[in-house]
């Protein structure tokens, strides 16, 4: 009796796993496909068509070589991606130092007003991106600033800071204080304890925080093209291109971005080490 | 003269509306172990973190070594605290987390020692530097907690137990004038506490150290401790030896918290040869007591009590009919009723064969007058 229950259940957990992999791999498959198929398609011997042709690599070898592809002129993707790259890279360290100090700032201190001050912080995070891009716009208009990859820098710490803010605070609250009550016992002053005790132990939230910034930054596309004027960051730049078409070489950049990306990343979770 | 390592006068701690500690004087002798020992929200460990810095007091003043450290950061403060959680450095390995309080002490890799200018302060901003010193240092901690050769080892490697050595051991290694522990124990199994009782007072007889220990646990005061002072409610109530706690408790609360007692409260009166008190028409012989007006009863020990005929001409002997009874394998206790309804628990030990009593039996019962305490309110 027990045994047929036994077996019974085996084998019902037998098909359930079965199940289980088959709708990881759909899961998977969903989110993978599309960019295993722009990959493939950079190799795709073929200008137009998003037929398969035969393989090529000679739409690398002439973006490489500064020709232009289809459209896409190599000078400009390289001038896109550096403004992207410098934006981004400015937007993290900013984003980060002020994040961790005003998550700091939230999780230690009491003060009045502070649940409204916490719903203001967090609110770039839930507002609209293009609410966000016309009223960042306004503002600089109004302040007579010059529109430019330093007006697109300022606009990304504004959301960026809420999002490392987010993710440090949550590591905070996990933190127990009371390492830093050993540390300056054992006559560690303050700097010495945020030094050598308490950002070492939160090293993986202000890491994460930096990583989700960077790649918030990276891709955001509304808030920028209001708020760039004349320049150009990727995500602009493709936008350009994609709507005449789709050509080989958007293909190729793309394709090149998610190998220095993937490459990023995994660089960031070495740096970051273990978790405790 | 005596040496103190700590004085406190009049310290206060109030936390909004609540006061913590209540105008604590105490004084501990250099290398003895004092326990404070108390109920849950009795202000002992807020106490501790008034020594050790982590807290200021709201009035009074602390003490350490003669000098007035109620206003000084604990990180310039000669006292190490072993915390309830360890709180060991889990991104350190155990020669590093032992080695902090030296490197930040500025026994660093330059040969200098003590806390130099700004120069010396930014270099210990840019690494925690290390030297033969320490490491030796170190080395000789961890055989003093006898875990030697586990420098290398993460912490996570280690078992509660091993944490705990290894937490004594990051304290101890700055020679602290006082070493202030936090219920330190408390996360550990029985059997492993008691071993670490009995080592925790060897260590502190052997450094000649003075220790202060937190705990609620009154088994493990009496077992460590030169001297308890039991709280409650924010102050101290008795400051003692562990004998004097236990034998001459000064107030109900001492003799209601440490061990099991009888208490009877009733009025108090001096007589020819001694004093009483009258609770229900009966009279009670007990010692007497110079400050008679604030007494508020007396106390005898369930031990203390003596049962069948070796009760009867006692001070005070009295009729009793026994309402309980618990078999504890060396001794019995007993429940007993008086014929005014006073009950008294009283223990019995089982020295021949046969000699148990049962439930609903009448018996004597009787107790020696010295025997018993007379307790103030």
């Amino acid at each position: 009796m027990m045994g047929a229950f036994r077996r019974a259940r085996a084998a019902l957990f037998e098909r359930g796993a079965g199940l289980l992999v088959a709708q990881t791999a759909f899961v998977y498959l969903f989110l993978y496909l599309p960019i295993a198929v722009l990959i493939t398609l950079s190799f795709n011997d073929s200008r137009y068509a998003v037929v398969w042709q035969g393989f090529t690599t000679k739409w690398y070898t002439a973006l490489l070589q500064g020709e232009t592809v289809a459209r896409v002129d190599p000078t400009a993707a390289w001038n896109a991606l550096l403004n992207s790259v410098e934006i981004a890279v400015a937007m993290v360290v900013i984003s980060t130092v002020f994040g961790t100090m005003l998550a700091f700032a939230l999780d230690r201190y009491d003060f009045p007003g502070k649940r409204l001050f916490t719903g203001v912080v967090f609110m770039p995070i839930i507002i609209p991106s293009i609410v966000m891009g016309i009223s960042l716009l306004l503002f600089f208009n109004i302040a007579g600033i010059q529109l430019g990859t330093g007006t697109a820098i300022i606009g990304h710490v504004a959301f960026g800071i809420s999002f490392v803010a987010v993710v440090v605070a949550a590591r905070l609250q996990t933190f127990d204080q009371t390492m830093e009550e050993a540390a300056m016992d054992l006559g560690a002053n303050e700097l010495e304890t945020l030094r050598f005790v308490t950002l070492p132990m939160i090293k993986p939230g202000i890491f994460a925080g930096a990583l989700l910034a960077f790649a918030m930054s990276f891709d955001d596309y509304v808030v920028t093209f209001f708020i760039i004027g004349q320049e150009n960051t990727l995500p602009i730049f493709f936008f350009g291109m994609v709507r005449q078409g789709i050509s080989p070489g958007v293909n190729v950049v793309a394709a090149l971005i998610i190998v220095v990306t993937m490459a990023l990343v995994a660089v960031a979770q070495w740096f970051q080490g273990p978790t405790w | 003269m005596t040496d103190y390592d700590v004085r406190l006068e009049g310290v206060t701690k109030r936390f909004d509306d609540v006061v913590a500690v209540n105008d604590v004087d105490l004084r501990v002798e250099s290398g003895k172990f004092l326990t404070l020992l108390g109920p849950s929200g009795c202000g002992k460990t807020t106490l501790l973190r008034c020594i050790d810095g982590f807290e200021t007091p709201t009035e009074g003043a602390v003490y350490i070594k003669d000098e007035d450290v109620t206003n000084v950061p604990p990180f310039e403060r000669n006292t190490s605290m072993v915390f309830q959680s360890y709180a060991l450095f889990p991104h350190m390995t155990v020669g590093e987390n032992v080695a902090f309080g030296l490197q930040m002490q500025g026994v660093d890799g330059s040969g200098e020692t003590g806390r130099g200018g700004v120069g010396q302060a930014v270099k210990r901003l840019v690494r925690r530097g290390s030297n033969e010193e320490i490491e030796s240092r170190v080395e000789e901690m961890l055989e003093l907690v006898e875990l030697p050769g586990t420098k290398d080892r993460q912490i996570s490697e280690l078992s509660g137990g091993q944490q705990q050595r290894i937490a004594l051991a990051r304290a101890l290694i700055t020679e602290p004038a006082v070493l202030l522990l936090d219920e330190p124990l408390g996360a550990l199994d029985l059997k492993l506490r008691q071993n670490m009782q009995v080592e925790l007072k060897n260590l502190q007889e052997e450094l000649n150290t003075t220790f202060i220990y937190v705990t609620h646990d009154q088994e493990e005061a009496l077992t460590m401790s030169d001297q308890i002072a039991v709280m409650n409610d924010g102050h101290v109530e008795q400051l003692g030896t562990a004998t004097e706690i236990y034998e001459e408790p000064a107030t109900e609360f001492v003799a209601d918290f440490i061990g099991e007692t009888n208490l009877v409260r009733g009025d108090y009166s001096d007589t020819a040869d001694g004093a009483a008190i009258d609770r229900n028409g009966r009279t009670y012989v007990v010692p007497s007591n110079p400050e008679a007006d604030a007494t508020a009863g007396f106390a005898v020990r369930p031990e203390k009590i003596r049962i069948g005929d070796e009760a009867a001409g006692l001070d005070n002997s009295f009729r009793a009919t026994i309402i309980d009874e618990i078999y504890k394998g060396n001794l019995g206790k007993f429940v007993v009723e008086l014929d005014d309804g006073g009950r008294f628990t009283v223990d019995m030990q089982i020295r021949d064969q046969g000699s148990y009593l049962q439930t609903g039996e009448t018996v004597q019962i009787g107790w020696a007058a010295e025997n018993s305490v007379v307790l103030t309110e």
